[in-house]
């Protein structure tokens, strides 16, 4: 349709997920009347795509071995959270109300789309449970089981659950992340297995 | 083209844009339907948790132009929330819905397969609930019943060939049952007196009264079966739980 680098940028973005072939050329056509300065910024930020990887210890998004937050020596390693996608630690660290370490399980279980615990990052969780520390410690004291309240997110955790009460670590807390009404939300609205998980889950004033 | 009402069990889901799904559902009275179910993975969703997998709502859908229905409307019947906090009675649930799916046809009441379906899940649900373990036996009773509804009931009382009641010694999946040694061609697989009892006691035992009896003898041969005549292989089937592939080795070895 448009001249050689024109139609390329078009056809590369339109390429991205939720972008259609209208929204690409609108992007392009942003792109042309912007300052040279922000375009370089732009291909930079791009093309530095290139060095991210996945931390080694809790495979989260890093751009170096570790990730920010493993290699952070303030976070405490006795606290794991465990979640699917590399999003949703994005989303806990919002909270700012966790200050331990994660671990990103890669997905949950699907056995529709062929996703078995093999296939998530479950093996590399045990081996961070049982690594003993010099002092003959165990260095993990608590599980957090951070999965999406989903059918799948909760049959992951249930199976997490299974596999970590199987190791010989009594004093290992495991909790699960508590489910209810959203704040800010009315009740009148709630479903009911929400509002029956937000009474079982209540707790004393 | 309009809104109309059905109740239905929520098959399965799959992520469609920022926020949407697009639901599967096996209606009781349109069979099966697939659906956008707007906004439901925002945390504020007026749809919550009533359209997760295996739960049994209410629906009131909107039939427009396009191949795909809008939910408009829900209400939970029962969410049969428990099966998901039991590794067993997910990826047997996983099983039916799966199973479900590939017989149930867009647009065709089958009530039977509906009301086995709720059947099945129901069962699962309190067996978790009362902190009963799954029984093993329900998955191939399950799928010999699916075999019932679907007009490939299985013939187990007498040869399906000659129809004598006396040697049944293997099962015809062409002829669609147990046959006797003389019908038998080369390569039917073979069965035994305690298999061809285990057959029976599933295909007429409820769902509720099913007990677990050691079924590993006919497992891959319902397997078998159902998959000849779907023609087709269901994933789930291949996705064995750790405990029941536990299970399986020991019976094995």
């Amino acid at each position: 349709m448009y001249e050689g680098p024109v139609q390329d940028l078009i056809d590369e973005f339109g390429r991205l997920p939720g972008i259609g072939p209208k929204s690409a050329q609108r992007l392009v056509f942003h792109l042309l009347g912007v300052e040279r300065v922000d375009i370089e910024r732009f291909a930079h930020a791009l093309l530095a795509l290139e060095k991210v990887g996945f931390c080694t210890r809790c495979h989260n998004v890093a751009a170096g071995e570790l990730c920010r937050i493993c290699a952070n020596p303030k976070r405490d390693p006795s606290a794991i959270c465990v979640v699917e996608e590399a999003r949703d630690v994005v989303a806990l660290e919002r909270t700012h109300e966790f200050n331990g370490l994660y671990h990103v399980l890669g997905g949950a279980l699907s056995p529709l789309d062929g996703i078995t615990p093999e296939r998530l990052r479950v093996r590399e969780l045990m081996e961070r449970v049982t690594a003993v520390e010099p002092n003959g410690t165990y260095e993990v004291q608590e599980v957090i089981l951070c999965t999406n309240p989903t059918v799948d997110g909760e049959a992951t955790a249930a199976y997490l659950l299974r596999e970590l009460q199987t190791l010989d670590r009594s004093d290992l807390a495991v909790s699960r992340i508590a489910s209810g009404l959203p704040v800010g939300g009315d009740l009148e609205y709630a479903d009911e297995v929400t509002l029956g998980r937000a009474l079982a889950g209540r707790h004393s004033l | 083209m309009g809104l109309y009402r059905d109740s239905a069990v929520v098959l399965r889901s799959f992520r469609l844009a920022e926020a949407d799904r697009i639901v599967a559902l096996f209606t009781r009275e349109h069979g099966l339907v697939r659906a956008v179910a707007k906004g439901v993975r925002r945390t504020k969703s007026r749809f919550g948790a009533r359209l997760d997998q295996f739960a049994h709502a209410d629906l009131q859908i909107w039939e427009g132009r396009s191949d795909l229905q809008t939910i408009s409307q829900a209400e939970l019947i029962a969410g049969h929330a428990s099966i998901r906090h039991d590794y067993d009675a997910y990826a047997l649930a996983q099983i039916m819905c799966e199973a479900t799916e590939q017989v149930a046809v867009e647009g065709v009441t089958n009530d039977r397969l509906h009301r086995m379906l709720l059947a099945g899940l129901a069962t699962l649900e309190a067996r978790v609930a009362q902190g009963r373990p799954v029984p093993h036996s329900l998955r191939p009773a399950f799928l010999l019943k699916l075999l019932g509804v679907t007009g490939f009931a299985p013939g187990l009382s007498a040869c399906v060939s000659c129809g004598g009641r006396e040697g049944l010694r293997a099962f015809s999946f062409d002829d669609g049952g147990l046959v006797c040694g003389t019908c038998a061609a080369a390569g039917t697989p073979r069965v035994d007196a305690a298999d061809i009892d285990v057959l029976r006691a599933l295909w007429e035992t409820r769902f509720d009264d099913i007990d677990d009896v050691p079924t590993f003898g006919v497992d891959g041969l319902v397997q078998r079966v159902v998959e000849y005549h779907l023609e087709r292989r269901l994933k789930t089937l291949r996705w064995r739980p750790p405990s029941i592939a536990t299970r399986s080795a020991h019976a094995t070895g």
